[in-house]
C-alpha cells in the first residue's frame, strides 16, 4: 500500500516537473557558452533519418537499388531512361512529374546524344562541356540522390563513377503569386507566398538584397520529406536564437510535416496554449521585416505561410499596414486595435456582470432599456449570451469553409436574418445581439488569425467568470489572463517585452515609432546593436 | 536587456515592491488604532516606510558585504540550520498573515459593497485561486504582471484622488499632529508593518532581482515612492474625513468619491476602481505568499517552491476564514499583536542576523589573516 502511495505520488511530482530545474531555453545561456546541442544540427540522425549509403559506381547496380528502394514494381512514377555518351552507358532517373520532360529531354538529353561516339567522358567532362544546366552538383550518398529524385531532380549516372550528378529540372505544376488573401493591405505590397519554396525564397531575397541574408534549407524531421528553409541575417540575428531554432527543428520526428502550422506548434514554448508564439504570416515584405530586425523566418514547401520567431504580443497585435502609413495614422490605428481586442473579450463579460450583479453601475435608463428587450425572453441572460456567442461561432465558421460570395451571403443571412428571427421569437434580445455583434467586430480588428481565435475563446472564458462571480470573477479572470501572457514566452523572450520587462529599444508596444528609428536594434531578441550601414568619415 | 529564466528587472520588482507596500499602507491600517487622537497617519506613515527602508538598507549592506546571494544563506550562516528553519517558519507565518490582511479586507469591501447576498467563503474562492496560481506561476509572472497593473492603478488612485478635489478642506486636519510625539512614534513603529514584508520579500529575492545592487535600488525607490504616494494619499483623505470620521471607515479611499461621484450610464468611477485596488491586493497576498514560500522552500532544501505555494496559499485562507468566521475577532490579542508589533516579526530576525554577519565577517577575517589568505 505504502509503495503504491509513493509510486503515485512520485509519478504526480514527475508530472508536474518540481523538484526539476528548468530546463526552458534562455538566451542569456550564451554569458556561459552556447546552449547545448542535444540534437544539433549537423547530428540529426537521432530524429529518424537514415544512414548514408555509398553509391555503387556500376549503373547496373544503381538502377537495381534505386528500384528497390522507389519500388518500381509497383511504382510507375520513377523514369530510368538509359542512353549512350559516346563511348560509356549513362543512366538518368527522374520522377514522373515533379521533373520538366522538355528540360531533361532538351538540355541533358540532347546534348548527351551529340556526342562523338570516340569521345570517353567523364564527369568533368559532361557538367562542363556537354550539359546544358545552370544548376548542380555531386552526390555520393544514396539516400541524398533518392530525397533530389523525389524533389524533382535528375540524377544522372555515368558507369564507372559512385557518384551522380543531380541536375536541376524541377518542373512541377505550382500556383502562380497571387495576392495575401488574409492579410489585405490598402497600402503596400499586395502579393503574398505561394506553396513553392524556391518561390517564397525568391520573395524574400528581392526585398532584403543584403548579403548577411542567410537562407539555409534542409528536410523536416518528418517522414515525408518536405524542405524547409531557415532564413536570417548573419551577424544581425542572436546566434544562440539561430541555434535553438535549428535545435528544435531538428527535433521534429512525426509522421508528416505538411506545413508550417505543424512546424510551429512543435517548435514552440508552449505549444497548448490557445495564443501562439510565433508569427504565421503570408507577406514577404511582413517576413522581411521581421528578418531585418534580427527575427528568424522558417518556410516550408507547400505552404503559403512563413513562421516567425521570436514574437512578443505587440508583434501579434501589429499588422504591415502600420509602417506603410504616417506615424498619426499608423498609431491610431493601432490603438483602435486594441481596444477593439478589449472590447471583444472583455464586452460580454462585463456587460453579463453589469446585468446580473452590479445593476447600481448602470443608470436607470440604460437598466430600463435591458430590462424593456429581456421583457420577452424566455432564457436566462447568461444562457442567452452562450448561445448567441455560440450562434456568432457557427456563423463564422460557416461563413469561412464556403466561397467567397457564398460566405458573405452566409454572414448577412446569419447576421441579420438569423438575429432579427432571434429577436422575434423571443430567444434573443436586442440589447444581447449588439454586445455579441460589437464584440465580434472587435475580435476582427485583431490582425492575427490564430489571435482571434484565442481572443474568442478567452471571451467566453470571461463570459463564464462574470456569469459566475460579477465583476469580482471577471477582475480575477482577466488577472490570471494577463499573468498568464506576462508567463508566456517565444524562444525565450518575454511575451510582453518590450513593455514588460522594459527594453532599450524604445519601441512603443501599442502607438507606432518612429520610422527613423526602425534601423535600432531589438535588444529583446538580443540583435545586433545598430544595423544602420556605417557612413564613411568622408560623407 | 536580461532573459534569464527567474529573474526580474528594475522596473518590474519596483512596480511589485510599491503595489504592495501602497495597498497595505492605504488599506489596511486599523482605523481604531491609527485616528484614535487626531489624524497624523501622513507624517507617520512616511516615518514608518523611512524606518524600514533603514532596515532594510542595513540587511542588504550586511547580505553584500559578508557576499550572501540570498536572505536564507545569511540566516544559516548567521543562526545556524536549525536556527534558519525556526526564523524561516516564523517569517513564512509572517508572510501568510501579511498576506492575509489585505486580502480579508477586500473581502469584507466587497461583500460590503458589492455582494451582500453571499457569504464571505463565495467571495473567497474567487480570490484565492487566483492569488495561488499567481504565485505559483513564479516570480517573472509575478514581476511582469505587477508591471501592466501599476500604470493601471496609479491611474484609477489619481483620477479617484482628482474626482474628490471639490471635498477636500484643509480644516479636517484638525487637530495638527494632535496625538503627540510619542504617540506618534508609536504610530510610525506600527505601520513599519506596512512596509517591512515587501522588503523583506525584496531581500529573499535578491538572485531575482539580479543582485545586491539591483535589490538596493529598487527597495529604495520603491521604498519612496510608496511613502510618498501613502503620505499624500492620507493627507487627502485627512482632508475629506475628519480624525473622528476616520475612525469609523473601514477603507475609507473606497469611500473618498461615494461623495463626488454621481451615477454613470455604464460605470461608475468608485466601483471599478474598488476592482482594481483588489486586484492590487490579491497581488500584493500572490508576493508575499511566493516569498514565503521562496525563503521556506529554500531553508528546507525544497528546490522547487511550487508545493510549498499552496500549503501557504490556503494557510492565509484559512486567516481569512478564522476572521470571518469569528475565531480571531474571540482572540483579539493576535490582530493587537499584529497591529502593535507585527513589523517587529519582520524587522528583529533580520537586524539580529545582519549584526551577527558582521561580527562573523570580522571573525573570518582575523582567521583568513591568521591563514595567510
Amino acid at each position: 500500500m505504502g509503495e503504491i502511495k509513493m509510486s503515485f505520488f512520485k509519478k504526480i511530482s514527475e508530472k508536474l516537473a518540481f523538484d526539476k530545474p528548468d530546463t526552458r531555453y534562455e538566451l542569456l545561456e550564451r554569458e556561459k557558452g552556447d546552449p547545448q546541442k542535444m540534437f544539433g544540427w549537423n547530428d540529426i540522425y537521432a530524429q529518424g533519418e537514415e544512414a548514408a549509403r555509398a553509391c555503387p559506381s556500376s549503373i547496373e547496380e544503381v538502377e537495381k537499388e534505386l528500384k528497390k528502394i522507389f519500388r518500381t514494381d509497383i511504382n510507375k512514377d520513377v523514369i530510368f531512361t538509359k542512353l549512350r555518351a559516346g563511348s560509356k552507358n549513362i543512366l538518368l532517373v527522374h520522377m514522373n512529374g515533379m521533373a520538366s520532360a522538355n528540360t531533361i529531354s532538351e538540355y541533358i538529353i540532347k546534348p548527351i546524344l551529340g556526342l562523338n561516339e570516340s569521345v570517353c567522358p567523364d564527369l568533368d567532362m559532361l557538367s562542363e562541356c556537354c550539359i546544358e544546366i545552370a544548376e548542380m552538383h555531386r552526390e555520393t550518398n544514396l539516400i541524398d540522390i533518392k530525397l533530389a529524385i523525389m524533389e524533382g531532380q535528375t540524377a544522372l549516372f555515368l558507369n564507372g563513377e559512385p557518384m551522380a550528378i543531380i541536375l536541376e529540372s524541377r518542373g512541377y505544376e505550382k500556383r502562380s503569386i497571387s495576392g495575401a488573401e488574409n492579410e489585405k493591405v490598402v497600402r503596400g505590397p499586395k502579393e503574398g507566398f505561394n506553396e513553392s519554396l524556391r518561390t517564397n525564397i525568391t520573395l524574400v531575397r528581392r526585398i532584403i538584397r543584403s548579403d548577411d541574408l542567410v537562407v539555409e534549407t534542409r528536410l523536416s524531421g518528418g517522414d515525408n520529406n518536405t524542405s524547409i528553409a531557415i532564413i536570417y541575417r548573419d551577424g544581425v540575428a542572436d546566434r544562440s536564437l539561430i541555434d535553438e531554432v535549428k535545435k528544435r527543428l531538428a527535433r521534429i520526428n512525426i509522421r508528416m510535416v505538411f506545413s508550417t502550422g505543424i512546424i510551429e506548434q512543435l517548435i514552440e514554448d508552449s505549444p497548448n496554449s490557445p495564443i501562439p508564439q510565433s508569427l504565421a504570416t503570408e507577406r514577404p515584405d511582413r517576413t522581411a521585416n521581421y528578418i531585418m530586425r534580427g527575427g528568424v523566418a522558417v518556410l516550408a514547401d507547400g505552404t503559403p505561410f512563413a513562421v516567425i520567431v521570436p514574437i512578443t504580443f505587440s508583434t501579434l497585435m501589429s499588422s504591415s499596414e502600420d509602417i506603410y502609413l504616417r506615424k498619426p495614422v499608423g498609431s491610431i490605428m493601432r490603438l483602435v486595435r486594441y481596444i477593439g481586442a478589449a472590447i471583444s473579450i472583455l464586452l460580454p463579460g462585463y456587460f453579463l456582470a453589469l446585468a446580473l450583479f452590479h445593476q447600481g453601475l448602470l443608470s436607470t435608463e440604460v437598466l430600463s432599456t435591458i430590462v424593456q428587450s429581456r421583457k420577452t425572453v424566455f432564457e436566462p441572460l447568461g444562457i442567452e449570451m452562450l448561445l448567441i456567442l455560440a450562434v456568432f461561432q457557427l456563423i463564422r465558421e460557416a461563413g469561412m469553409r464556403v466561397p467567397g460570395s457564398i460566405g458573405q451571403a452566409i454572414g448577412i443571412i446569419g447576421g441579420l436574418i438569423v438575429g432579427q428571427a432571434a429577436v422575434a421569437a423571443n430567444i434573443a434580445s436586442s440589447m444581447v445581439l449588439i454586445i455579441v455583434a460589437l464584440s465580434g467586430l472587435g475580435n476582427f480588428c485583431i490582425p492575427d488569425y490564430s489571435t482571434q481565435l484565442a481572443a474568442s475563446y478567452f471571451r467566453i472564458a470571461f463570459m463564464i467568470a462574470a456569469w459566475m462571480g460579477g465583476l469580482l470573477g471577471l477582475s480575477a479572470a482577466f488577472m490570471l489572463f494577463i499573468a498568464y501572457l506576462a508567463s508566456l514566452k517565444s524562444f525565450g523572450v518575454p511575451f510582453l517585452a518590450p513593455y514588460a520587462p522594459k527594453t532599450y529599444s524604445k519601441r512603443p508596444l501599442i502607438l507606432r515609432g518612429s520610422i527613423k528609428m526602425n534601423h535600432r536594434s531589438e535588444d529583446y531578441i538580443n540583435a545586433a546593436c545598430d544595423t544602420l550601414p556605417k557612413r564613411s568619415t568622408n560623407e | 536587456m536580461n532573459l534569464r529564466e527567474g529573474r526580474i528587472g528594475k522596473q518590474e520588482g519596483l512596480c511589485l515592491a510599491a503595489i504592495s507596500m501602497c495597498v497595505v499602507g492605504l488599506f489596511t491600517l486599523d482605523p481604531d488604532f491609527t485616528y484614535s487622537n487626531g489624524n497624523v497617519s501622513y507624517v507617520t506613515l512616511a516615518i514608518a516606510a523611512i524606518l524600514s527602508l533603514l532596515v532594510f538598507l542595513l540587511v542588504s549592506a550586511c547580505m553584500k558585504r559578508s557576499g550572501y546571494e540570498e536572505l536564507s544563506e545569511m540566516l544559516e550562516d548567521t543562526c545556524g540550520k536549525v536556527g534558519r528553519s525556526v526564523i524561516s517558519t516564523i517569517l513564512m507565518l509572517g508572510f501568510a498573515f501579511a498576506a492575509y490582511d489585505p486580502l480579508a479586507r477586500f473581502v469584507q469591501v466587497m461583500h460590503g459593497l458589492f455582494f451582500s447576498g453571499v457569504t464571505y467563503r463565495m467571495i473567497l474562492v474567487f480570490m484565492l485561486p487566483s492569488i495561488i496560481i499567481i504565485a505559483w506561476m513564479g516570480l517573472e509572472t509575478l514581476g511582469r504582471t505587477a508591471k501592466c497593473y501599476f500604470i493601471l492603478l496609479l491611474v484609477v488612485t489619481l483620477a479617484t484622488v482628482l474626482a474628490a478635489a471639490g471635498e477636500y478642506e484643509s480644516y479636517r486636519l484638525y487637530p495638527i499632529l494632535g496625538c503627540g510625539l510619542k504617540q506618534g512614534m508609536q504610530l510610525s513603529l506600527s505601520e513599519t508593518v506596512a512596509f517591512l514584508p515587501a522588503f523583506t520579500a525584496l531581500l529573499i529575492c535578491c538572485k531575482g532581482l539580479n543582485g545586491h545592487k539591483n535589490m538596493r535600488n529598487v527597495g529604495i525607490y520603491a521604498g519612496l515612492i510608496s511613502a510618498a504616494i501613502c503620505a499624500v494619499i492620507q493627507l487627502l483623505l485627512g482632508m475629506v474625513f475628519t480624525y473622528s470620521e476616520l475612525q469609523k471607515l473601514v477603507m475609507p479611499l473606497c469611500r473618498i468619491n461615494h461623495i463626488s461621484i454621481d451615477e454613470g450610464n455604464i460605470m461608475r468611477l468608485d466601483k471599478i476602481a474598488q476592482i482594481f485596488w483588489m486586484n492590487g491586493s490579491m497581488l500584493t497576498g500572490a508576493f508575499y505568499i511566493y516569498a514565503g514560500s521562496a525563503l521556506f522552500s529554500r531553508s528546507f532544501g525544497i528546490r522547487d517552491i511550487r508545493p510549498v505555494v499552496v500549503p501557504v496559499g490556503l494557510l492565509t485562507g484559512i486567516f481569512v476564514l478564522m476572521e470571518f468566521g469569528g475565531v480571531l475577532s474571540k482572540n483579539e490579542w493576535l490582530s493587537h499583536l499584529w497591529i502593535s508589533a507585527g513589523g517587529a516579526v519582520f524587522a528583529v530576525p533580520l537586524i539580529v542576523s545582519s549584526l551577527i554577519s558582521l561580527f562573523k565577517r570580522n571573525e573570518n577575517t582575523e582567521k583568513n589573516y591568521a591563514k595567510g589568505v
